[in-house]
């Protein structure tokens, strides 16, 4: 069963001369097993958004089901946080146990897991986010790399085995080459779990390639919603937002001013071979 | 749950009080505190009197703003005026029971007792009502300078305090989204007896403090680079200016001073 958003509006401090309206009318549905990306400026909501799905803000007006749960009055607000896995920005920052370990058992432990289950899944998530359990599962988290820390954090989330991961701005603050690990990974977990990911960023590119859907907010609502090349087909649009297109929505829509028509693709490999192939189609054209 | 905390009590609005230099706010509210221990006659608490309502019409501060400040020493003032009520003895007795007697001085003496803390009160919080936090600070600073000379650390300690003020909304915000992290992953701040709550709190306070610690780092390396080396030689941007109405002020609290010393009041 999916979770669906209906109407959702939220305010920050209501009642209050400092209110802000932060979403408005927001009607989504999150598919079991989906990969949806979602865009927006700073201050467009897209983190008051995530932040509802897993009831950590409280729904002010319209509804959210989780599955079968909705998510008003009193729910059983560990079930939803377990099947609902949030993994904030900058995640490392959350560390606060003694070895990696201990850390990502602590949301297991808080569901009541015996020692046994607990085990099992801190291996299990660590092998999730590539991290070698023998060499740094006793090791203190404080000691390890940026891009390694970043993986624990998210490790500790998957530990929770949750139906449903959000992702806010997973990949803020690494270097190019982490970056790419890191989103390669969160590729290869949807892959192989099935698990159902909304992924949060500021970056087209990485938007483009690794999500199914798109959604584009601004000003606390959802503007555009759809595939990635019917969403970057747009060019214009998205420039009004302030919001750009992928490096290779750019290179579409230079070739076609200069005359070859060639299909959105998200990655370099693809497009190379979208051009290819709008290249042998002219090639057979003219001959 | 952090997101709400206010900063000292500052009411910001124009006024002659909240545009006076904070040097002399300071001079003034410690000479009324002095003034409040000396006073002893009934014409003497008068003029506290007077001199606070004059001073709280000026800085346009809502009445019920300044008593609302009382509210957090309730409790002492009440203790004291019970302690002065019974254990103070004296003059015409007015009421015995059992082991309890009050007496006329006694009850003179409570009541006066109580009064003054909260004209101690009322005025000491006009101060920060009055001037924003930073203010205070540099006024601090510019008042404690001549005790360089004694190797106390006025720069330094007033800097401190402007740091501290500057990086609380900061923490705060910070805490909040720790909270809400750890809350995902299953914590569970509210319930349980007082040593569960403590220890849940272990999750929250490691990485707040990793984080603090952290920022204190940066923040001093973002210092070093514009070349800041303590206190010597610094000059400042806004350089307190003493007006007219500052040198008043101060002239009617020393004239209150003297009226209380040497009148007899």
């Amino acid at each position: 069963m999916p979770i669906t958003v209906q109407n959702l509006s939220y305010t920050y401090s209501e009642n209050t001369p400092m209110a802000v309206k932060a979403l408005e009318n927001v009607t989504l549905t999150i598919h079991e097993g989906e990969f949806i990306g979602i865009i927006g400026h700073t201050g467009s909501g897209k983190s008051t958004l995530v932040q509802h799905l897993n009831g950590l803000i409280p729904v002010q007006s319209g509804s959210i089901t989780v599955d079968d749960i909705a998510l008003r009055d009193s729910y059983p607000k560990k079930t939803v946080r377990t099947r609902v896995g949030m993994v904030f920005q900058y995640p490392e920052q959350q560390l606060f146990e003694e070895t990696v370990a201990a850390d990502i058992a602590f949301g297991p432990k808080n569901m009541g897991l015996s020692e046994e289950e607990q085990n099992r899944r801190v291996r299990h998530a660590m092998e999730l986010m590539a991290l070698d359990y023998s060499a740094i599962a006793e090791r203190s988290p404080f000691e390890l790399s940026g891009g390694q820390r970043r993986r624990v954090a998210i490790a500790g989330v998957l530990a929770m085995e949750p139906k449903y991961l959000i992702l806010d701005e997973p990949a803020a603050g690494l270097d190019p080459e982490g970056r790419r690990l890191l989103l390669e990974r969160i590729m290869g977990l949807h892959r192989e779990t099935g698990i159902a990911v909304v992924m949060v960023s500021h970056s087209m590119d990485d938007i483009a390639r690794c999500a199914q859907r798109v959604i584009v907010m601004e000003k606390g609502r959802i503007v555009n919603i759809g595939k990635p090349e019917e969403v970057f087909a747009d060019a214009e649009k998205m420039e009004q937002l302030g919001l750009g297109v992928p490096t290779m929505a750019k290179v579409r829509d230079r070739l076609r001013e200069a005359g070859l028509a060639v299909a959105f693709a998200a990655t370099p490999e693809k497009m190379a071979e979208n051009i290819a192939a709008a290249l042998k189609e002219r090639g057979q054209r003219d001959v | 749950m952090f997101k709400n905390i206010t900063l000292g009590q500052y009411y910001p609005t124009d006024s002659v009080l909240h545009r006076m230099d904070p040097r002399f706010k300071i001079l003034v509210a410690i000479s009324f505190i002095v003034l409040a221990f000396l006073v002893n006659t009934l014409w003497g608490y008068a003029m506290l009197f007077a001199l606070l309502i004059t001073a709280i019409a000026l800085s346009r501060v809502p009445v019920r703003v300044v008593i609302r400040g009382l509210r957090p020493l309730m409790f002492i003032i009440i203790f004291t005026f019970v302690l002065n009520v019974f254990l103070t003895r004296g003059g015409a007795v007015l009421w015995h029971w059992w082991i309890f007697t009050v007496t006329e001085t006694g009850l003179r003496t409570a009541v006066l007792m109580a009064v003054r803390l909260c004209l101690l009160v009322a005025g000491t919080s006009l101060l920060t009502l009055t001037t924003a936090p930073l203010m205070l600070t540099e006024g601090l600073e510019a008042l404690m300078r001549p005790l360089a000379v004694l190797r106390f650390p006025a720069h330094e300690l007033a800097m401190m305090m402007t740091i501290a003020l500057r990086f609380i909304p900061t923490l705060a915000e910070e805490a909040d989204r720790i909270r809400m992290a750890q809350a995902a992953r299953g914590a569970d701040f509210d319930t349980g007896g007082p040593i569960k709550r403590a220890m849940s709190l272990v999750p929250l306070l490691v990485p707040l403090f990793v984080s603090a610690f952290r920022r204190a780092e940066e923040l001093a390396t973002a210092m070093e680079a514009r070349c800041y080396h303590g206190g010597e030689g610094r000059t400042r941007l806004k350089v307190l200016k003493a007006g007219l109405r500052d040198y008043a002020a101060l002239l009617m609290i020393a004239a209150a001073i003297a009226a209380a010393t040497v009148g007899g009041l």
